[in-house]
């Protein structure tokens, strides 16, 4: 006769109930965090790029500064617009105040973007009253001997900004690796792809932007940089995918696999970069597709802990 | 009459003055306020926790439903997952207590025993009858917040809304959690949920306002085998360690705690278990890992590749600009 204990066989995880159940709890980030990704680094892509440009080469890149900032802010208050709306109680954004954490890349996301934020707004107001448009204003302003004041406040502002904007392009990746959902969790080269991806996406902006103004010099300068961007992108994204290819494999199907890499390797990097080697003649192109291709890329990443559809 | 007005009789009744429950913060600018205030640092207590032994649990649920009847949490619809007589599922912000049942019954094609007279007493052998093979066995868990000690949800939290108490449990404020999830995403073992009604997070306090008046938490109160035992993790340690030795000397060899002690990847729990099969078949991670462990390395590579970008901008620009 046997006993209980070795009438049935010894339980495994596999004939659990429990069996092939994901122990951790998804939170709601999906498709429009995506987007708040995205949008985030094109803000500070955007104007990390110009700041930079105005220090490194002010001949070329300060007239294109005006635009760029107002710019970078206004995609900051479609990011910050889509990051309130992400929560579950909005009424309560500014509870994200009340501490200063490092421990938490959401708190110390926080508080680097209301920073950032703030002296950007500061530089942007500046920026604006550059544009001929208001070209009265700013005689005013010279008139009354303030002009000189406020364009060092702006300059100030915007120096002052470069790092609050390091440390909001700094914690989006961490944010997500430092978790334990399926895929993020082993997504330990995010934060170096996302933050250099984001300057990618910056030059992409602004090579638009100077074609617009005229600033065939900044367009060169930035043709180059987005060659070496685009090379290191596509290092960084290898060191990310060895990291997350189990749950990326689980999660999408080879259709949609397939349909990424086509997008990100071919639309977002190939293709750009072969286009950027020839030359200025087509350099409108890489841009529009390298900002697509990124958006596919944070779709991707974001949606990787969830089910595979259909499950 | 609402809720407040029934609690309010009540209190009348029994000849208690009214609760003194703050007053939500009205107005335009106090609800802006009111988070920034801080109260007083209560004085830090001994730590204390829960050890559940599941191998005295039956699966009865009236950890499940004291819990429900004392933090006032809303009904939730039932559902079966097919596999199991489980029919909560899962922690949810509305189930802060989830009893498990593993069935062990499809392993062994075995058919049942022989039904057997028994009107004749006298030759009733218990030794025989537990001898005779079984189709099976139910393992049964009541789950619930693990209190990390470093708890990964508290690290993560922006709103300083999850906190360690003076008992040395892990709680959500209510009123200052704005439903980030950041906890949600952090937490290991898939505790947190975010209530779709309030769109706040939720999980056990540990009964933090019966722990206030030297009350033990309501799941403990009402475990009728005492699979749920509360009290200073000091002592409820030491019961767990006889526990296992005592389940061991009587063969049942597989028995082993869970959480009891720190791991190289994670802290120790304030709710540990004495577990009989691996934490696999509990739904439980086998090696949880703290997500914080990674924190200065992604944030290290994350710098790295913003200073590649930046230098390569730089060099290009003053190509340029030169």
């Amino acid at each position: 006769m046997q006993s209980v204990h070795q009438a049935t066989r010894k339980p495994t995880p596999a004939s659990s109930p429990y069996a092939g159940q994901t122990i951790t709890k998804l939170p709601n980030w999906s498709g429009l965090t995506a987007w708040d990704i995205w949008f985030n680094n094109l803000s500070i892509g955007v104007f990390l790029v110009a700041a930079a440009g105005a220090l490194v080469a002010p001949a070329h890149f300060a007239p294109l500064t005006k635009y760029a900032y107002p710019l970078a802010l206004l995609l900051l208050v479609v990011d910050l617009a889509l990051l309130v709306g992400d929560l579950g109680d909005p009424a309560r954004f500014h509870h994200m105040l009340r501490v200063f954490k490092p421990s938490s890349p959401m708190s110390f996301g926080t508080w680097t973007l209301s920073a950032y934020g703030l002296l950007l707004g500061i530089a942007s107001v500046v920026a604006v009253l550059k544009w001929p448009l208001l070209a009265g204003v700013q005689a005013f302003l010279a008139s009354a001997g303030l002009w000189g004041l406020i364009e060092v406040l702006g300059a100030a502002a915007a120096v002052l900004a470069i790092l609050p904007a390091m440390g909001g392009i700094l914690y989006k990746g961490v944010l997500f690796s430092v978790t334990s959902q399926a895929g993020w969790k082993d997504a330990r080269w995010l934060g170096g792809y996302v933050t250099n991806s984001a300057v990618l996406l910056g030059c992409s902006v602004m090579v638009l932007l100077a074609l617009v103004f005229g600033q065939s010099a900044a367009v060169a300068a930035l043709r180059v940089a987005m060659l070496a961007l685009l090379v290191l992108d596509a290092i960084l994204l290898l060191l990310l995918y060895r990291g997350v290819a189990p749950a990326y494999r689980a999660r999408y199907d080879d259709n949609q696999r397939m349909f990424f890499w086509i997008i990100v390797l071919a639309g977002g990097l190939i293709a750009p970069f072969l286009l950027l080697l020839q030359g200025t003649l087509l350099i409108a192109v890489p841009p529009l597709l390298i900002l697509p291709a990124a958006l596919v890329v944070r779709y991707a990443l974001v949606l990787l802990p969830r089910p595979p559809s259909g499950k | 009459m609402s809720i407040k007005d029934v609690a309010r009789k009540q209190l009348e009744v029994i000849g208690l003055p009214p609760a003194t429950a703050p007053e939500r913060p009205h107005g335009l600018i106090e609800p802006i306020l009111y988070p920034f205030r801080r109260g007083e640092m209560p004085e830090v207590q001994p730590p204390v926790g829960f050890f559940t032994d599941t191998s005295v649990c039956i699966g009865c649920k009236a950890c499940q439903v004291a819990c429900k009847e004392w933090n006032l949490l809303q009904a939730a619809e039932t559902g079966l997952s097919g596999k199991s007589y489980d029919n909560t599922l899962a922690l949810s912000a509305e189930e802060w207590r989830h009893v498990k049942f593993i069935e062990l019954f499809d392993e062994m094609p075995l058919p049942p025993p022989p039904l057997k007279p028994t009107a004749n007493f006298d030759d009733f052998d218990i030794k025989k009858l537990l001898d005779e093979p079984k189709v099976g066995h139910w393992l049964m868990m009541s789950d619930s917040c693990k209190h990390c000690v470093s708890a990964p949800c508290q690290l993560a939290c922006p709103t300083g809304a999850i906190v360690h108490t003076e008992f040395a449990n892990v709680l959500i404020q209510p009123d200052i959690c704005n439903g980030c999830s950041s906890c949600i995403a952090s937490c290991p073992f898939g505790v947190i949920t975010r209530s779709a009604a309030d769109g706040h997070s939720y999980k056990c306090t540990m009964c933090y306002d019966r722990l206030h008046d030297g009350l033990e938490p309501a799941c403990a109160r009402a475990c009728p085998t005492w699979a749920i035992n509360f009290g200073p993790i000091d002592a409820i340690k030491q019961q767990a360690e006889a526990r296992v030795k005592q389940l061991q000397d009587r063969g049942v060899s597989q028995a082993y705690l869970y959480g009891d002690a720190a791991t190289d990847q994670y802290s120790a729990l304030h709710n540990f278990y004495l577990l009989l099969a691996e934490p696999g078949v509990y739904g439980l991670p086998d090696q949880a890992a703290n997500p914080h462990n990674h924190l200065a390395g992604d944030y290290l590579r994350a710098a790295l590749g913003l200073l590649l970008a930046l230098a390569v901008l730089v060099a290009a620009f003053a190509l340029v600009g030169g």
